[in-house]
């Protein structure tokens, strides 16, 4: 089964780090993976495609995350988003899914890729 | 020595300070009870010659903008060492009793007080986390203490950095910008590491690059 990703964040490295623990966690699955550097790439990949997961950051140039979020969700536009953030502030994962986020998951040094895994489990994305 | 990085030492160190500065705003939207918004950190290599210039420029406050900076210096176990500095404007330092909700306006120790609180909060927790992702030890702080207060951005910037008073040629120059939504709340935190250290660090980031 062929699985779409966007990859959206600012970093490159980190894009590089969360497509490494996608190709573990989706290990029997071919990955399909589309990368954006900031808010308006993703929009621009969000009009055009489909995709099974989009991450995104929050803090990024251009145009924020958040941002993001409020003109997926201004148009209507369904997808499944995971903020993968290192905005922890105590509102902000409620923010985020007021505004549509399936999911919250806080950046950490190393990336801690429990609380992701379960969160594929729980909408049965992985078994 | 070199001073430069590349750009994967770079991209690495804009994610250490990117974690750093989610820290700092979670700790500051607790202690304000607001949400804050968070920029992208700004990191560069300035040189000295070029420091006021490049603080005007990357500042949130405009020149003429009245401001109080607080100073706070700093170092680790791996000789990573150097100066943070918090700006406030004029007009949020009138608007802390209302940011806080207290219904009484801050008299001026009150006021100094509270600044000095914010500029520990801010400046201890970047750091704190800067320092454990790149050495894993803990940072040491001097007290903040108050540099200038209710000059012109413009002013204060060329005495403050003005080239003699430098004891260094170049700095590694982070910029973080806290704004509280819907509160008139803005604050630069400015954090400048010295060329000593740059070197260390440059090593760090050539081991977190290698466990990618």
């Amino acid at each position: 089964m062929s699985i779409s990703i966007l990859l959206v964040d600012d970093s490159k490295i980190m894009r590089k780090v969360i497509a490494k623990e996608l190709s573990s966690i989706f290990n029997n699955h071919e990955l399909n993976i589309t990368e954006a550097g900031n808010g308006n790439e993703a929009l621009e990949c969000l009009y055009a495609s489909e995709y099974s997961l989009v991450f995104l950051d929050l803090t990024m140039p251009e145009k924020t995350g958040y941002e993001v979020l409020e003109t997926l969700q201004a148009k209507g536009i369904k997808a499944n988003v995971i903020v993968l953030t290192a905005d922890i502030q105590p509102q902000a994962e409620e923010v985020v899914k007021s505004l549509g986020a399936i999911g919250y998951i806080k950046k950490e040094r190393p990336l801690n890729i429990v609380p992701l895994t379960k969160l594929l489990k729980d909408r049965g994305m992985i078994k | 020595m070199s001073i430069d990085l590349t750009e994967d030492q770079y991209e690495m160190l804009k994610e250490v300070v990117n974690l750093a500065m989610g820290q700092a705003g979670s700790d500051l939207a607790s202690i304000l009870n607001s949400f804050v918004d968070l920029s992208v950190p700004d990191i560069q290599i300035v040189k000295a010659e070029k420091l006021a210039e490049k603080v005007l420029q990357e500042s949130v406050f405009g020149e003429t903008e009245k401001v109080t900076l607080l100073r706070q210096t700093f170092y680790n176990a791996a000789f990573m060492e150097g100066e943070a500095i918090v700006i406030f404007n004029d007009e949020t330092r009138q608007r802390f009793s209302e940011i806080l909700g207290i219904s009484n306006q801050m008299n001026l120790v009150e006021e100094m007080d509270f600044m000095l609180e914010l500029s520990n909060l801010m400046v201890g927790a970047c750091l704190n986390s800067i320092s454990t992702q790149l050495f894993n030890k803990g940072m040491t702080f001097s007290p903040p203490e108050l540099l200038s207060e209710h000059k012109e951005l413009r002013i204060v910037a060329y005495e403050t950095f003005k080239r003699r008073n430098l004891k260094w040629d170049y700095t590694l120059l982070s910029k973080i910008t806290f704004n509280l939504r819907e509160k008139s709340f803005k604050s630069d935190l400015l954090i400048f590491i010295s060329e000593a250290a740059i070197k260390a660090i440059n090593k760090s980031l050539d081991k977190l690059l290698s466990e990618l």
